[in-house]
């Protein structure tokens, strides 16, 4: 057995570009937008040094944002005496003539149709509470999953104890965003084969604001391991099972049983993703499928066990950040 | 200001008693143990009987010689917190409330942090030999009364014996009786010290909780004996022990559900301790088994 | 952070632990990262931080006082000894479950875990008193000022700012810590004679004893059952999933100071004896370990306290 003591080190000592990254969208090939260089660049009273890139524009709030009234005003804005003002820490966002402001430590706010991995809190009614690292628990509704063998929707049957046979209390699912309740509550569902309880791995949670939107939130690596990016910043990495939709089992989809062969190399690998993800998650850096892969890479240089070092993550990170950056170039 | 109760003196102490002249306060040194018809491997007679309390679903009265202490059971019955976090299982709920009078100084009527702590530990022993799953909803609630404490160990070791077999009695599914045993590490044996400067008949010069009487001492540099192992401790001997330890263990599966170990000891004689303890506890098991019989066999007329 | 767990994960993490592969890619016996620093309160006779990387972060922190000898009134004893009083409390920051009186009972659990584990008998027990009138090595009769009268208490207050499981080794670790590090000034008595004394606490920084004993104070090992195998340090999850937890508290010599079993389950005995041998070699190694970083820290410090630099502690949001 080993156990290493160490002193603190300072943030400031570690490396700060990476800190800065952050900020700007970064996404797949797939999708690529533009950021129009602001010129009404104002008062930014941090220019003393701590961000050092001048198209980053951070507000605190109260702080004014621009005095035109020509813009329009987004999430995270409020008007007073003609000006317009944060109402959050966070960056500005123009697009177009929309200014917002978007926080970069949050709780998860979600759009309609967004993937979100959740963990069932409680059994209601002929519906389920579903922690979603929002403001609310999001309602899982008894008509919004497909129940085993495609049997007609058993409406009178709702009691506790039979929902529990689909899901239990401390399950975790992945779904979709369907609606929204007037208290911001959502209002999730399970309609389709890919969705639905997960097996088969293990969990990690990152800061919502870290996993992007992406066309497909399903990601199969090349290292034999599959991760779910949940919008809300709750993350699933399990051994990949080989099954194409129509071979899916109806019967066995609330099945509580892992795989049988989940062996020892499948393990690793999803031992050094899920460590790769708390990297990238610890320094501050988007996660997608792309990054992850390049951090796994550099990864295998370092033992497992070493993985949870501090300074063998902080590498990783870089090295992954460096990669994306030279594909780009 | 509680007027319900009399209160007793804020600063209460034990009453001066007169001794005799030929009184002499027991020490380790003393060939036999405390009581001098045990042995140190030998506990205290067991008197354990059921049915004492009738409101409850359950109920058993246990002494062993002066700890003395009752139990009862209600249950299963619905849980009454609810916003639970639905589990599956039930609850196994336990209270120790120790007497103002059991214990040399009065004890406060307040539950103390040592007894909630106590109450914990005691569902942690129980809870493994009740099938919970069989009540999901619904919670057990064990209520135990210790009038008379002679030895805090062996007040542990009873309340569990005594739980177990009241849960029995109030006909909760159980997979096996727990069993509850003490033992204490007391130093009989002179140290042995390194230093050559001590004369024969040097007595009580040395502030431990051995002393010296007319032995030669023998200046070697080994070290020191073990302590030996003194099964189900009294308040007297408890007062010299050097650590002690409770076990609580179900015979037929063999398993050990609770142990607390307090003080310092070798590993060495905390194996032998624990080896001791399962013994005590198999035979305490037929002490168990024997007054649940008795008290079936006095409904002859529901069989 | 969840306090549920789904079966799928619980099975998951089962056999992992089988095969040496835990979640995170730790094996069984593998802890994780711990910074340590002393001497972060300037208001306390001795403090240190711990904190498990990605796990839970405590603050110890030791304050002497001077109060009046606790004698017990049957056997006279304590009239020539200190006192140690422990208590350790949650913050209802750590943790969603610690809000209210929510920690109540883990508060509690932890605090007579701690007292009994830092006394070498039972008559604290039985006197009903919180105070360690034995000794987890700790020296009591040194801390005594005026026998009969005046004493040091040492207040050891750990608080837990982050929960995220193994909590008694690190609250231990830093206890060790935080008392190695503590000052106690010292005192002149004067004797006026009719039994009559009177003493006066030293006001020179440099005229301080360190604690007597605290070389033999015990740190604890925290061994998770899982399945038929046992982990240390443990994260949330594995928690959620122990069958029955094993604290094993052991000092240098490798003598076992302690033992408490947790949790709902039953261990069986030849791995509950094969569990406590493991946590003693793993105790003692954690000591040595630990002992050398706290010596490096106190001998950093004193060069630069004697180079007239103040030492500077990074505090709390160093990593």
């Amino acid at each position: 057995m080993n156990v290493t003591f160490h002193s603190p080190v300072p943030k400031a000592a570690l490396d700060n570009k990476s800190n800065m990254r952050g900020s700007k969208k970064k996404f797949t090939a797939e999708h690529e937008m533009d950021i129009d260089d602001d010129e009404h660049h104002h008062e930014n009273k941090l220019e003393g040094g701590i961000i050092k890139d001048p198209t980053i524009h951070v507000v605190t709030p109260a702080e004014v944002i621009t005095s035109d009234a020509a813009f329009m005003r987004g999430h995270g804005t409020y008007v007073e005496d003609e000006k317009v003002l944060s109402s959050l820490a966070g960056v500005v966002e123009r697009v177009n003539k929309l200014i917002s402001v978007r926080p970069l430590h949050t709780r998860y706010a979600g759009e309609i149709g967004d993937v979100v991995v959740g963990r069932i809190t409680e059994v209601a009614q002929k519906r389920w509470k579903v922690d979603v690292n929002a403001r609310q628990d999001a309602i899982l509704m008894l008509s919004s999953v497909n129940l085993p063998g495609g049997v007609q929707r058993r409406k009178q049957e709702s009691d506790e104890l039979q929902m529990r046979n689909f899901f239990m209390e401390g399950d975790l699912v992945v779904a979709e965003v369907q609606a929204f309740f007037g208290d911001g509550a959502y209002s999730i569902h399970t309609r389709s084969l890919k969705y639905g309880k997960l097996r088969n791995g293990s969990f990690i949670s990152v800061s919502p604001a870290l996993v992007q939107r992406c066309k497909s939130h399903f990601h199969s690596l090349s290292c034999g391991v599959d991760v779910i990016l949940g919008l809300n910043g709750y993350i699933w990495v399990s051994a990949h099972v080989p099954q194409s939709l129509d071979e899916i089992d109806t019967e066995q989809v609330y099945s509580n049983k892992n795989k049988e062969d989940i062996t020892p190399s499948d393990r690793e690998s999803i031992a050094r993703v899920v460590n790769c993800i708390r990297a990238l998650a610890q320094d501050y850096i988007f996660i997608n499928d792309s990054i992850i892969s390049f951090a796994y890479e550099a990864s295998l240089q370092y033992a497992l066990k070493d993985l949870h070092k501090r300074h063998v993550m902080h590498d990783i990170a870089t090295e992954a950040v460096a990669a994306v950056d030279s594909i780009k170039a | 200001m509680d007027r319900k109760r009399v209160p007793g003196p804020e600063l209460s102490v034990a009453p001066l008693v007169e001794y005799p002249a030929d009184f002499k306060r027991w020490t380790p040194q003393d060939e036999c143990r405390h009581d001098s018809k045990r042995q140190p491997e030998d506990m205290r007679p067991i008197y354990l009987k059921t049915g004492l309390i009738t409101q409850a679903n359950g109920s058993a009265y246990i002494e062993l010689e002066k700890t003395k202490l009752a139990c009862g059971v209600y249950g299963p019955r619905p849980i009454k917190r609810v916003g639970q976090i639905f589990s599956g299982r039930g609850i196994l709920n336990c209270e120790i409330k120790f007497a103002s009078f059991s214990c040399a100084k009065r004890r406060s009527n307040i539950r103390d942090p040592q007894e909630r702590e106590l109450s914990q530990i005691l569902s942690q022993a129980l809870a493994p030999a009740v099938r919970l799953e069989k009540i999901p909803k619904s919670a057990i609630d064990v209520y135990i009364t210790v009038l008379e404490s002679d030895g805090w160990g062996s007040c542990v070791a009873a309340a569990v014996t005594a739980a177990s077999v009241a849960l029995a009695h109030a006909g909760i599914e159980m997979l096996d009786l727990v069993a509850g045993c003490s033992a204490s590490y007391i130093q009989t044996a002179p140290l042995s010290i390194s230093s050559l400067s001590i004369s024969e008949g040097d007595t009580g010069s040395i502030s431990t909780s051995t002393t010296n009487t007319n032995k030669t001492i023998t200046a070697t540099a080994t070290a020191t004996q073990p302590p030996q192992i003194f099964m189900d401790a009294d308040f007297e001997e408890e007062k010299y022990q050097q650590g002690a330890i409770v076990l609580a263990y179900m015979p037929s599966l063999h398993e050990i559900t609770h142990v607390l170990q307090s003080g310092k000891a070798e590993s060495s004689t905390i194996s032998q301790s624990v080896e001791h303890c399962m013994e005590a506890c198999n035979k305490i098991y037929a002490v168990m088994h024997h007054a649940l019989l008795e008290s079936i066999g006095e409904n002859k007329e529901a069989l | 952070m969840p306090s549920l767990i789904s079966p799928a994960e619980r099975d998951y993490i089962l056999k992992g632990i089988e095969c040496n592969i835990r979640a995170d890619g730790r094996q069984r016996s593998d802890f994780r990262e711990i910074t340590l620093e002393t001497s972060v309160v300037s208001q306390t006779s001795g403090s240190a931080r711990v904190r498990i990387a990605g796990g839970s972060d405590v603050l110890i922190s030791v304050k002497a006082e001077i109060g009046p000898v606790q004698v017990d009134p049957e056997t006279g004893d304590g009239a020539d000894k200190g006192q140690i009083i422990c208590s350790i409390e949650c913050a209802p920051s750590a943790s969603q479950q610690f809000e209210g009186r929510g920690a109540d009972d883990l508060n509690n659990e932890l605090t007579q875990m701690m007292s009994r584990f830092l006394c070498s008998n039972n008559t604290a027990i039985s006197s009903l008193s919180p105070t360690c009138s034995g000794s987890g090595g700790i020296d009591l009769s040194k801390l005594c000022i005026i026998p009969g009268q005046q004493c040091w208490i040492l207040f050891v207050d750990a608080l837990v700012l982050d929960y995220g499981g193994n909590l008694m080794d690190a609250i231990f670790m830093g206890v060790r810590a935080a008392i190695y590090d503590t000052k106690i000034p010292k005192t002149e008595v004067q004797d006026l004679g009719d039994g009559q004394f009177e003493f006066e606490v030293l006001d020179d920084e440099e005229d301080i004893d360190f604690v007597h004993g605290r070389e033999d104070m015990p740190i604890c090992i925290t061994l998770n059952k899982i399945g038929t195998r046992h982990i240390v340090d443990a994260t949330l999850l594995e928690e959620l999933c122990t069958e029955a937890k094993l604290v094993v508290a052991v000092n240098r010599a490798g003598e076992i100071c302690g033992l408490q079993k947790n949790h709902d389950g039953s261990i069986e005995p030849s791995l509950l004896l094969e569990m406590i041998q493991v946590g003693k070699t793993m105790g003692q190694a954690l000591i040595k370990n630990l002992d050398a970083k706290i010596k490096e820290e106190a001998e950093s410090d004193l060069t630069k306290r004697l180079q007239g630099d103040p030492a500077r502690k990074l505090g709390f949001f160093a990593q």
